[in-house]
């Protein structure tokens, strides 16, 4: 299976816990729903193979652990990571915005985690699209 | 032959075959090899030019062009040849006259250049040319067919040789128009063999398909080696040039007659009387010490130790202990004069050439070619980092260098200077005071008569080292006050990467400066250099780790570390040390805990009662000064230790529960309470809920980490490997539960929730039956499935405070992985670890030169070296070689700011600017990749010409006078009116430093001959050689021709 691949990515899913991280996972990767999906403990490993204009790209998927706790912990599985997908629940009240810039910025802040350059910069959410009823897509740019 | 290269700088005895490894392959055998696997290609050759010629007004000539040009290959080729019409430097060149004397020096070089690509590798072809004085006079002299090219003739033409200023090519070969390929980009580099030959074949065709003569180079490996291989030919002759580049003078050829035989065995002359070699040959020296002779300034870069506030010596720069400097380059041509007969033996066997008869006094035609001032010819700094390369490269155990060491009779500096160095580690404690009398007695027989003359510095510096990666171990140390010793070296940590604003050690993943890593590094570096290399470094390192077990032991902090967990920032060595400080700490702590409960049984007990808020309560110290220690922001906090190998506890005091119990029966009995958690209270009692105190997750370094996150990949993505891995990691979430539990009497698993994953507990409004709203809340969805491994551990969670858990952290067994893997590094990897810091401390100390002379160009310079050190840092696996193209570009750099600093003290920046960028260009186009600057003092003249002061007017003198010298050169004489008093009474005394021993830095040889190769009738050919050795570098280049026609 490993044959054909063009490249491996490691890519990871933050967000507060309980916004459906793993079942997000799930659902990209196996593409099923799993009502008893339990909290996750630490961080999780998924992978998936995608196919791009015939360039298969493997992607490793580490899924984290949302609780304030492991968030001090999981910061030592984001090295090297090529991207990050950020979950947040509709439902937090306080603006997903901040909750994502905060977020991000937390990343960023973890030491070793990318070039320094980068770090104690403030970012900004790029590209906001927010017509689509609940739902929030956008991508967040790092300068 | 690149493998001989780059692996052994030990010249193969087999020169010979190395030699003839670049000669590309004859153009003959070349084009039927051509013809064969391509049938139709060579008839497309030629013939594409004609219909060029012939269809050029029709259309279908794209076609053709297209047809034959079909790969990349073949498009390069025609690129090239494209370019060659483009310069006008199709068809004979001869006809010329032979240059005249010293035009080489007095005319003017120029060179353009343009981009071609092969493929997407791009290049630069550059034509680099004499500009003539007289006009070209094509039309006048019709040659007859058969001359020689120009650039043929102009390999045995002696009026020009060693050109003070030139392009390498031009003085090894003493040609005067010339076309060089060479990689576009700085670090790329054609190393391959079959890649140069490729290029080879492809100017072997362009020459022929233009009839070019102008002689074509490649440059092949890394620019700086300045290694080059071409072609040249004409009418049935081919020249071609090749050579070898070596790191180290192989014996055999360290005299003039292995090289004289090297010459011969390539001449490949079958018939019996050899024709007469010409030699000529060129010394270069430096002349030193000149100090003594007062220089008008102050000697540069005198920053080789300077005084620290603690006392002791600081390394904190890399040392530079050059001198100032000035060479002097003594020409003596020997070419009119020794022609040496068929054989040369009667005259020069055995006689080094350094050490000949050619001593320079003796010499008539003995003129100084020029003065170059404050060239850094030895480039101290340079070097240091040349070494410290090289033992990247050995790959020798600690160990067997150090028995080695022993054995040979040359390892006694080496072993002194590990008595020394041990002396000095025990010293340093004073539990060992009564070994160190021991030692410090056994010091005074080593040293001997043998080694005593660098002894006192040497000796002085060996002491030094230890204080200075240890300065604590100077203060006396005891349990007591290590306490302060733990906030002192943190508060220094910190203080120093508040100054260090850059950043530059987070870019280069070395190390902060100041800290022990940083430290360890110029150590090494400077033992390395100074101090009997490869052995010293093992035996330093040795130490080093002697010394961080013997800290481990006695639960002193290492010092100079900033505390907490491994930055994974820093580079694998510091994040070792930093882990292994961590293990301390805990130890340490642990250790504390222990001791003060001992002590405090016995006295008043009531402190125990329920006042955990009265600051030194044994209980919760230990658990506090952990958490606190580690308290920021930590990145590689990670919690592994699903491993349950050990029965340790996090902290193991049997006897500490029975005094809980009995003091806190009347109250809770809570335990290990940290504080209360946002005014809530228990569901299930009116107690408030109390964040517990809890284990901090383990400290990882990188590696560690990079182990752990493969072993949970490996897990697999099925349903089953997540089901272990959460598993593995839920060691931590026990250990909280437990915590929270002990803190919590009476709690459920709701309390926790709301604690630990608050929204995983479900609030809501609910109006109970009066109409009051009142608040209930439950467990989410997902903790309510039955058997969930959260409800699972917390059925399973005992009710045990943080401090009586099994550890998380085992420090034991951690201290103990980072000491074995610390003893486990060769002299090699210990370079390689340290290989970040010392370019940090190189682009610091550059940095630090450069703000004094404040030269934009450099700081420009620097800023890219810098960028580009970081980009090749970053990855796990450094390519070396790129790296080493940094450590050329710091050298580069560092010769700008010399310059600037030695010789322009009173110019302003713009000045100063302006000069550095004209050096620049010079070193550019000049020397092609020679990091030396040569300071064009003509066009400072131009510049200046108001401005001079204090030293510039006699250098300025001088060079009119040796421009006004046709041959660029002046006699000693004159010369010598034209030098201050000192260096003349220096020069004198010196007798060109030959006398006493003072090798030159570099010499020149050069042989020329004319041989009939293959039968007298055929038509005479020329070979010549140039070799030159130098202290870092050995060269050897030929241009043997071969007729064409003639096998």
């Amino acid at each position: 299976m490993d044959e054909n691949v063009l490249t491996t990515l490691k890519l990871l899913i933050i967000g507060e816990s309980g916004v459906g991280k793993s079942s997000l996972l799930l659902r990209f990767t196996e593409d099923t729903f799993d009502p008893e999906q339990s909290a996750t403990i630490g961080v999780d490993f998924k992978v998936k193979t995608l196919a791009i204009d015939g360039n298969r790209a493997k992607l490793a998927i580490w899924d984290t652990a949302g609780q304030e706790r492991f968030r001090t912990l999981t910061p030592s599985y984001y090295r090297g990571a090529q991207g990050v997908i950020l979950e947040a629940s509709a439902k937090t009240k306080d603006g997903v915005q901040c909750a994502f810039e905060e977020l991000v910025e937390k990343i960023l802040q973890t030491p070793g985690l990318w070039e320094s350059e980068h770090q104690g910069q403030k970012l900004r959410l790029g590209d906001q699209d927010q017509g689509s009823g609940r739902a929030c897509g956008g991508y967040c740019s790092i300068p | 032959m690149k493998k001989a290269y780059d692996q052994n700088m030990e010249m193969a005895t087999n020169d010979n075959d190395e030699l003839s490894v670049l000669t590309p392959q004859p153009f003959g055998e070349w084009l039927k090899m051509l013809c064969a696997s391509q049938p139709q290609a060579d008839f497309w050759f030629k013939s594409m030019e004609l219909d060029l010629l012939i269809l050029q007004p029709e259309s279908e000539v794209f076609e053709i062009t297209d047809f034959t040009t079909a790969s990349e290959w073949e498009r390069f080729v025609s690129r090239v040849e494209e370019m060659l019409n483009d310069w006008k430097l199709m068809g004979n060149s001869g006809g010329n006259m032979s240059p005249e004397k010293g035009e080489y020096t007095s005319g003017t070089w120029e060179e353009k250049s343009q981009d071609i690509n092969f493929a997407d590798f791009k290049f630069y072809i550059t034509h680099h040319f004499l500009k003539q004085k007289y006009g070209k006079d094509d039309g006048k002299d019709k040659l007859e067919e058969d001359t020689f090219p120009l650039a043929m003739q102009d390999l045995l033409c002696m009026n020009n040789d060693f050109p003070p200023r030139a392009h390498c090519l031009v003085r090894w070969y003493g040609i005067r128009e010339f076309v060089v390929i060479s990689p576009g980009t700085n670090c790329e580099a054609i190393i391959s063999e079959s890649k140069c030959n490729l290029l080879l074949s492809s100017i072997s065709i362009s020459l022929a398909n233009s009839g070019c003569q102008v002689p074509v180079f490649v440059q092949i490996q890394q620019k700086w080696r300045r290694m080059y291989a071409g072609e040249c030919q004409g009418p049935g002759v081919r020249t071609d040039f090749e050579m070898v580049h070596l790191r180290k003078v192989p014996n055999q050829y360290n005299h003039l007659s292995g090289l004289l035989d090297i010459f011969k065995s390539k001449i490949g002359c079958t018939l019996s009387p050899l024709p007469p070699v010409n030699i000529a040959i060129r010394f270069t020296y430096i002349l030193q010490d000149w100090q003594q002779y007062s220089w008008p300034q102050q000697p540069p870069g005198r920053t080789y130790r300077t005084e620290d506030d603690g006392g002791g010596v600081s390394f904190r720069t890399v040392p530079t202990d050059s001198c100032p400097d000035c060479i002097i380059c003594g020409l003596f041509a020997l070419h009119d004069e020794v022609l040496f007969p068929h054989i040369a033996k009667s005259m020069l066997v055995g006689v080094d050439a350094q050490h000949s008869q050619l001593s320079p006094p003796q010499v008539p035609h003995h003129r100084f070619q020029r003065l170059v001032l404050t060239e850094r010819p030895q480039a101290q700094r340079g070097s240091f980092y040349c070494y410290f390369f090289r033992i990247c490269i050995c790959k020798e155990i600690v160990t067997s260098v150090l028995s080695r060491s022993t054995v040979r009779s040359g390892g006694k500096k080496s072993m002194r200077m590990s008595l020394l160095l041990e002396v000095k580690f025990h010293n340093n404690r004073p539990e060992s005071s009564c070994s160190t009398a021991f030692w410090n007695h056994s010091l005074k027989k080593p040293i001997s008569n043998t080694l005593h003359q660098a002894s006192q510095g040497f000796t002085e510096m060996l002491t030094q080292i230890p204080l200075y990666l240890f300065p604590d171990a100077a203060v006396e140390k005891s349990s007591d006050n290590s306490k302060d010793n733990t906030a002192q070296s943190n508060a220094w940590g910190k203080a120093d990467q508040d100054k260090n604003d850059n950043n530059l050690f987070l870019q280069l993943k070395s190390a902060p400066s100041d800290s022990l890593t940083y430290r360890l590094a110029l150590c090494v570096c400077l033992v390395n250099y100074n101090h009997g290399g490869l052995r010293a470094v093992a035996h330093l390192w040795q130490e080093f780790v002697l010394e961080l077990r013997y800290r481990w032991e006695n639960n002193y902090l290492i010092y100079g570390l900033t505390g907490g967990p491994p930055d994974l920032r820093c580079c694998l060595l510091h994040q070792k040390l930093q882990m292994l400080n961590c293990c301390i700490e805990r130890k340490r702590a642990r250790d504390e805990a222990r001791k003060f409960l001992e002590g405090s049984k016995e006295r008043e007990r009531r402190v125990w009662g329920g006042c955990q808020n009265v600051r030194p309560v044994p209980e919760s110290s230990t658990a506090m000064t952990v958490s606190t220690s580690t308290k920021e922001v930590s990145p590689g906090k990670s919690w592994d230790s699903w491993s349950d190998s050990d029965d340790e506890f996090f902290e193991c005091l049997s006897d500490q529960g029975e005094i809980e119990v009995a003091h806190t029966q009347g109250e809770s009995k809570a335990e290990g309470r940290l504080h209360p958690y946002n005014n809530m209270t228990l569901l299930n009692s009116m107690e408030p809920l109390y964040v517990p105190v809890t284990q901090e997750p383990a400290p990882m370094t990188e590696d560690l980490l990079e182990e752990q996150s493969e072993v949970l990949a490996k897990l697999g993505t099925s349903a089953e490997g997540t089901h272990l891995r959460a598993r593995m990691q839920s060691a931590c979430l026990l250990s909280d539960m437990e915590s929270f539990k002990a803190a919590n009497p009476g709690c459920v698993l709701e309390d926790f929730v709301r604690w630990y994953s608050p929204r995983d507990y479900m609030k809501e409004e609910v109006a109970d039956e009066r109409g009051n709203t009142v608040l209930k809340g439950e467990l989410s969805a997902r903790m309510k499935i039955p058997g969930n491994m959260w409800v699972e551990a917390w059925e399973t969670a005992r009710v045990t405070p943080a401090r009586r858990q099994r550890r998380l952290f085992d420090d034991t067994k951690e201290a103990e992985k980072v000491l074995h893997y610390l003893a486990l590094q060769k002299p090699a990897d210990l370079t390689r670890h340290l290989l970040p810091c010392i370019l940090h401390a190189a682009i610091l100390k550059l940095k630090e030169e450069e703000s004094i002379e404040d030269i934009p160009s450099v700081k420009q310079s620097i800023k890219q070296a810098t960028c580009q050190a970081s980009k090749l840092l970053q990855p796990p696996n450094h390519d070396y070689k790129k790296l080493e193209c940094i450590q050329h570009m710091l050298r580069n750099e560092e010769h700008a700011v010399a310059v600037t600093s030695d010789i322009l003290p009173s110019f302003t920046v713009a000045v100063k600017d302006q000069v550095i960028r004209e050096a620049r260009k010079r070193v550019v186009s000049d020397t092609n990749g020679r990091y030396v600057i040569i300071i064009d003092v003509k066009l400072l003249a131009k510049m200046l010409a108001r401005r001079l002061e204090k030293v510039l007017p006699t250098i300025l003198e001088l060079e009119t006078h040796a421009l006004r010298d046709s041959a660029g050169a002046v006699p000693v004489e004159e010369f010598k009116k034209c030098l201050p008093e000192r260096i003349i009474t220096y020069l004198n005394e010196q007798k060109l430093g030959v006398a006493d021993g003072n090798p030159p830095v570099a010499r020149l040889v050069l042989g020329r001959t004319t041989v009939k190769k293959h039968s007298p009738y055929t038509k005479a050919l020329e070979d010549r050689r140039f070799c030159m050795l130098n202290v870092e570098r050995f060269d050897l280049s030929g241009a043997p021709s071969t007729s064409v026609t003639c096998f």
